[in-house]
């Protein structure tokens, strides 16, 4: 089984939960930017979460299906049609041999998921099938996906045969608390307290945008300058996603997936699990507001999410 | 004072998914000398405890970074704060010693005769101070199997280039204000290049995918142009990674 790419988009790679345990070594973790859509998809088509599918970014590719297979997208909100005729999204659809696959633009979101039953099968690299970009390593060919490119199809298991696609589907609705625009959580760092008291209050009463250099490594943010602490003397030091960091200049970055596993400029805070789905659909240009947040006052908000996905996968 | 919560003073939250603990912190709770605990050491030792969740355990300059999924987040604290006043730290000499032959030849080192002007010094006597000491890897970083490298002879601190080279080979050897390293991949650079080595410094296809890890110790040996020559196409896995513009053409 197969699918062939006849349009590639924007950007489109292959991801799955990302390359753990060498982050010592100085590998990047990678993987899908909303690990929460990416999970839903497989869970939908019945696959387990640490297959690898298509993120889509921004403007999706054009693909056809190479023998019949299920499918589900997930994602930013975009219309998606199956030789020309439109496809749920959030659910588990079969289609047939030779179908083409199209996706409109993203709207709500810029980032979306394409799982396949089975998973995309490429190369495991160093315990992932994620594409780090900038070395080349993992995914198909450790690129960006090109017209041409055909990607097998893994072995569906038994797990999710006889089971209706049509029962396996995920109300919009029940989206909204994880997608629903509103100031991001961040818990403070070490080095908070030593920002300069104006620094301090910009951060929660400023309003942000991801500058449109934002890529998977990170988002520069624009709006107003922070002053950075005046003697910032730390070495560098681990980030993890959603570390915010301040440039001599004033300038804010969020670390992203394909984030280095180090930095040394002075860091504001983490941004919370909870909020990374919502995080990774802020497009270039979308605003960004932040707001303070404990270390455990996120976790209903994820046993809520861990919760729903738990649910999700087990109609499969 | 309940002892846990005194060693709870140098763990630190990174975000819900990640613990920092500061390494000269503790070193002053267990009563040790300043920059005792390498945290390379503190690191692997960690990583040893095998405590559920844990996903990664990254050594910085001061600091290790324990990294694990959320819901695992108070387990992982609580594994850390009941371990830390008893952590058994010795100072075990890991990975011996790493020779890492380096052709310092002009060919290979562009930037060498500008950092033997700044300093006064000629080439020679850059080479031989550059290749004296014995350096200790701090960590990885930057890129997979980047060393940071502890042990520079302050007479060698240069600044980085005022503008950043586009591509640096793969292998070389440079000097980056009063650091020094090896770029493992071709890469955007700006520090100074003294030399070459040809070395594979990371391999995905190995296993493991480092020639470096954070606690070894490395020393730089002089080679000739031919040597290098020879190495390069002889030596198992001692190909540079090839560069991005290698690979498209190879697509």
């Amino acid at each position: 089984m197969s699918i062939k790419v006849l349009k590639p988009g924007a950007l489109t790679t292959v991801q799955d939960l990302g390359r753990a345990g060498y982050q010592h070594l100085g590998v990047p973790v990678s993987g899908a930017m909303d690990s929460f859509a990416h999970r839903l998809a497989n869970a939908l088509v019945g696959n387990p979460e640490t297959h690898a599918t298509l993120e889509m970014t921004l403007i999706g590719p054009v693909l056809r299906a190479e023998s019949a297979m299920t499918v589900c997208v997930t994602g930013a909100e975009m219309e998606v049609f199956v030789n020309d005729r439109p496809l749920p999204r959030w659910s588990a659809q079969h289609i047939v041999k030779g179908a083409e696959l199209r996706f409109g633009a993203m709207r709500r979101g810029c980032r979306a998921y394409l799982a396949v039953a089975g998973g995309v099968d490429v190369p495991v690299v160093m315990g992932s099938r994620s594409t780090l970009l900038k070395n080349m390593l993992g995914g198909h060919r450790g690129r960006a996906l090109i017209a041409g490119d055909v990607l097998a199809v893994g072995k569906q298991d038994g797990f999710c045969a006889g089971r209706e696609p049509a029962s396996r589907q995920v109300s919009p609705h029940a989206l909204d608390m994880i997608y629903e625009e509103r100031p991001l959580r961040l818990i403070v760092s070490r080095y908070f307290d030593e920002f300069p008291a104006a620094a301090r209050e910009l951060i929660w009463r400023g309003e942000f945008r991801v500058g449109l250099d934002s890529d998977r490594m990170g988002y520069r943010l624009e709006g107003p300058a922070l002053t950075p602490p005046p003697e910032f003397s730390r070495r560098s030091e681990a980030v993890a996603f959603g570390t915010v960091q301040v440039t001599p200049q004033g300038q804010m970055i969020v670390l992203m997936a394909d984030r280095q596993t180090v930095g040394g400029y002075p860091t504001l805070g983490t941004i919370a699990s909870s909020d990374h789905a919502l995080l990774a659909q802020r497009a270039p240009g979308a605003r960004l507001r932040f707001v303070p947040c404990l270390p455990d006052e996120s976790r209903e908000a994820l046993i809520r999410m861990e919760a729903f996905i738990s649910r999700v996968a087990a109609w499969a | 004072m309940n002892m846990t919560n005194v060693f709870a003073s140098c763990v630190y939250w990174l975000g819900d998914s990640a613990l920092q603990v500061d390494a000269r912190q503790l070193e002053s709770l267990l009563g040790k000398k300043a920059g005792e605990i390498a945290p390379g050491l503190l690191a692997s030792a960690i990583a040893q405890q095998g405590w559920a969740g844990v996903v990664d355990v990254v050594p910085a300059y001061d600091m290790v970074t324990i990294h694990f999924p959320p819901g695992a987040a108070s387990a992982v604290r609580t594994a850390v704060e009941a371990w830390l006043p008893q952590a058994e730290l010795r100072s075990i000499q890991f990975c011996n010693q790493i020779d890492i032959p380096v052709c310092y030849e002009e060919q290979l080192a562009p930037d060498l005769k500008e950092v033997a002007r700044v300093h006064g010094l000629s080439c020679e006597e850059v080479v031989a101070l550059h290749s004296a000491p014995l350096y200790e890897v701090v960590m990885l970083g930057f890129m997979p199997g980047f060393p940071y490298l502890e042990g520079l002879d302050a007479r060698l601190a240069t600044p980085r280039l005022a503008s950043p080279r586009l591509s640096v080979p793969a292998g070389s050897v440079g000097i980056g204000g009063n650091q020094t390293g090896i770029y493992p991949a071709a890469s955007p650079g700006g520090w100074r290049l003294i030399g070459r080595t040809p070395l594979s410094l990371f391999n995905p296809a190995m296993c493991p995918p480092c020639l470096l890890s954070p606690g070894a110790r490395i020393r730089f040996v002089p080679i000739s142009l031919d040597q290098y020559r020879d190495m390069l196409q002889t030596m198992p896995g001692a190909a540079p990674m090839p560069t991005r513009q290698e690979l498209a053409a190879l697509s």
